[in-house]
């Protein structure tokens, strides 16, 4: 077993989990809170596939939960603009000038 | 320096060295790593041509939101249109006999004789063409399929006629294909598909010891030869653009499908579909025989790709049918329905498939899964007993819908080829036993993601004679006449 923490004020749960759904064919993996504001993830590697340096294994990882963490930022800055995109796909409205007005760039 | 400019909904991905980023309605753009840092650091200066890039490709947005939003919103409602074509594709099983007898076949076809085995009756097929005409969609597409429907001729008749007679009423523009072996192709047949405009889909897997190895007649001969004069005897009739072929790659064929191209343009066949055998009906038993991984299949693929492609450079027009389907998704604004691959998902709102009794299903996998476990979980119907309101508006039918939304599944929903990719509810449920599945284990996914890295490497390349080969593709003519009309414009 392998395990690495992560800075809970840096990084969300929402990434942590992400990432780790990515990496299920690597390593089932454990998510737990661990003391002082961290979130902790212990790696169980099958056999077949244990080559793989704890090191390596875990860079990957903190790379995979680092992208992931981009797309949580970049998801929060445009999911209101994404709902307004599909509603105007398929019910579209003839004040969106009012609407969007308040959302600024 | 800070910039004022917003995110626009988007995907990345590493790909090619480079980081690719799509957005919901597929517009790519490929970044270094070092501008996707700047990008996402909003760092990146107003005044740089990536900036313009990234607006232009809808990325960012800095101004105008509502403009922003209705041209997103035009493109989406664009690029989902096929939902608009509520089930346009009626695949009619005909008859489950078949007077071939392949290792892999996905129908578990049986013997001709087998009097246990009804064909569709006459009754049955008039029922399902009323179910049929009662589609909303515009446009019809009627698939006979098998076993071997040219075995059942007469009901494959009646089809066509009840449909032409109740077309008349309805004004669809109607169209038919018969998925046929060919082997059973006589020249009274071949004039009433001539004289009803029915397309031929057909089977060939290559040069003679390839497909002979698997494609053989119930006596175990195979069946190269009498296909292979057929195919001339019905192109020479039909004419070679009525007629297309593909290709299901085994064991024996993945390390030589070289030959396989050649063989199709030796035989005139104007494109190949390379298919990935399924572990599903008898190939399922045979796969230690037959198999192999999705990553030899992706390393023949890319190889074959990389041959057909010097074969349009030298100015032969040779598309392969899968990667110009992903390309339209790719390079166009337009939709492209295709069952097999979109979101939500296609079976029963893009295409059904009525067997011989009558049962409507929702895919072809659907009906082998009742046909080879007994498991009917995606019946959703029976043409003499059920109303089109009530097969098509069934909860069943939403469940199974809402469970194959890719923007919504994990995995999917950040994946950079969202946008272009579908899902299979069927085959999740048949490998997994549950419609969502797991997405990083999952063949289909691994496939897929594989085959459109490949794809993106060649975009990725920026060389206008590949992107000229591809435009190609999509518009489905020659290079040569693509730069007449362009001179003639
Ligand atoms: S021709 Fe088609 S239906 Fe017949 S055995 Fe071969 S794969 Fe099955
Ligand atoms: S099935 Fe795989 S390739 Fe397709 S969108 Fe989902 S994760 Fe991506």
């Amino acid at each position: 077993m392998v395990s690495t923490s992560f800075d809970a004020k840096v990084y969300s749960l929402e990434a942590i989990k992400n990432a780790s759904y990515d990496f299920t064919e690597k390593a089932t993996i454990v998510i737990e809170t661990a003391s002082a504001g961290r979130i902790q993830v212990n790696f169980n590697v099958p056999v077949s596939i244990s080559e793989a340096t704890p090191d390596s294994l875990i860079s990957e990882f903190i790379r995979l939960v680092t992208d992931h963490q981009i797309r949580v930022d970049v998801g929060r800055d445009y999911k209101l603009v994404r709902e307004m995109i599909i509603a105007q796909a398929f019910e579209p409205v003839d004040n969106l000038d009012i609407i969007v007005s308040k959302i600024q760039p | 320096m800070s910039q004022s400019y917003r995110f626009l909904p988007f995907r990345f991905e590493r790909v090619a060295d480079r980081v690719l980023l799509v957005n919901d309605v597929g517009d790519f753009h490929f970044l270094p790593e070092s501008s996707f840092d700047a990008l996402i650091g909003r760092k990146i200066s107003p005044e740089s041509s990536e900036y313009l890039d990234l607006k232009s490709k809808n990325m960012i947005w800095d101004s105008h939101l509502s403009n922003v939003i209705d041209l997103l919103a035009t493109k989406y409602r664009t690029k989902k249109q096929f939902l608009y074509d509520f089930t346009s594709l009626h695949m009619f099983v005909l008859t489950r006999r078949c007077n071939q007898r392949c290792a892999y076949c996905h129908a578990s076809s049986v013997c001709v004789e087998d009097k246990d085995v009804l064909d569709m009756d006459v009754a049955t097929a008039r029922k399902c063409v009323e179910l049929v005409f009662m589609s909303p969609a515009k446009s019809i597409k009627i698939e006979f399929q098998g076993g071997e429907p040219l075995l059942n001729f007469n009901v494959l008749k009646s089809v066509v006629e009840y449909s032409l007679e109740l077309n008349e009423k309805y004004k669809k523009n109607l169209e038919f294909v018969v998925c046929t072996n060919l082997i059973a192709l006589d020249e009274d047949k071949l004039e009433y598909i001539k004289s009803n405009k029915i397309y031929i889909s057909t089977s060939l897997d290559g040069p003679e010891y390839i497909h002979d190895e698997f494609r053989k007649n119930r006596s175990g001969e195979g069946s190269y030869k009498n296909v292979t004069a057929n195919l001339a005897l019905a192109q020479s009739s039909l004419g070679h653009d009525n007629i297309s072929a593909l290709m299901t790659v085994t064991d024996l064929s993945i390390d030589h499908l070289d030959e396989v191209i050649d063989e199709y343009i030796a035989r005139g066949l104007g494109s190949i579909f390379l298919r990935m055998l399924n572990p599903l009906g008898y190939a399922s038993a045979e796969w230690n025989r037959l198999g192999y991984s999705v990553d030899d299949f992706v390393d023949a693929y890319a190889k074959a790709l990389d041959k057909i492609i010097q074969i349009n450079r030298s100015g032969v027009y040779f598309p392969e049918m899968f990667t110009t389907l992903l390309l339209s998704r790719i390079l166009t604004p337009f939709s492209t329905g295709f069952v097999d691959l979109q979101s939500p998902a296609g079976v029963g709102i893009g295409g059904v498939i009525y067997d011989t009794n009558g049962d409507v299903y929702v895919s072809d996998e659907a009906r082998m899964l009742a046909h080879s476990k007994g498991d009917k979980s995606f019946c959703v119907g029976n043409a003499h007993s059920h109303s089109w309101r009530e097969i098509f508006g069934s909860e069943r039918l939403r469940e199974i819908i809402s469970s194959s939304c890719i923007e919504a599944l994990p995995g999917c929903a950040w994946c950079v080829f969202q946008s272009y990719c579908g899902a299979d509810p069927v085959r999740n449920y048949a490998v997994y036993g549950d419609m969502v599945g797991k997405r990083p284990e999952n063949d289909f996914c691994r496939k897929h993601k594989a085959i459109f890295r490949v794809i993106f490497e060649y975009l990725a390349k920026d060389d206008e004679d590949i992107e000229d080969i591809f435009w190609s593709w999509i518009i489905g003519k020659p290079l040569a006449e693509n730069s007449a009309n362009a001179t003639q414009m």
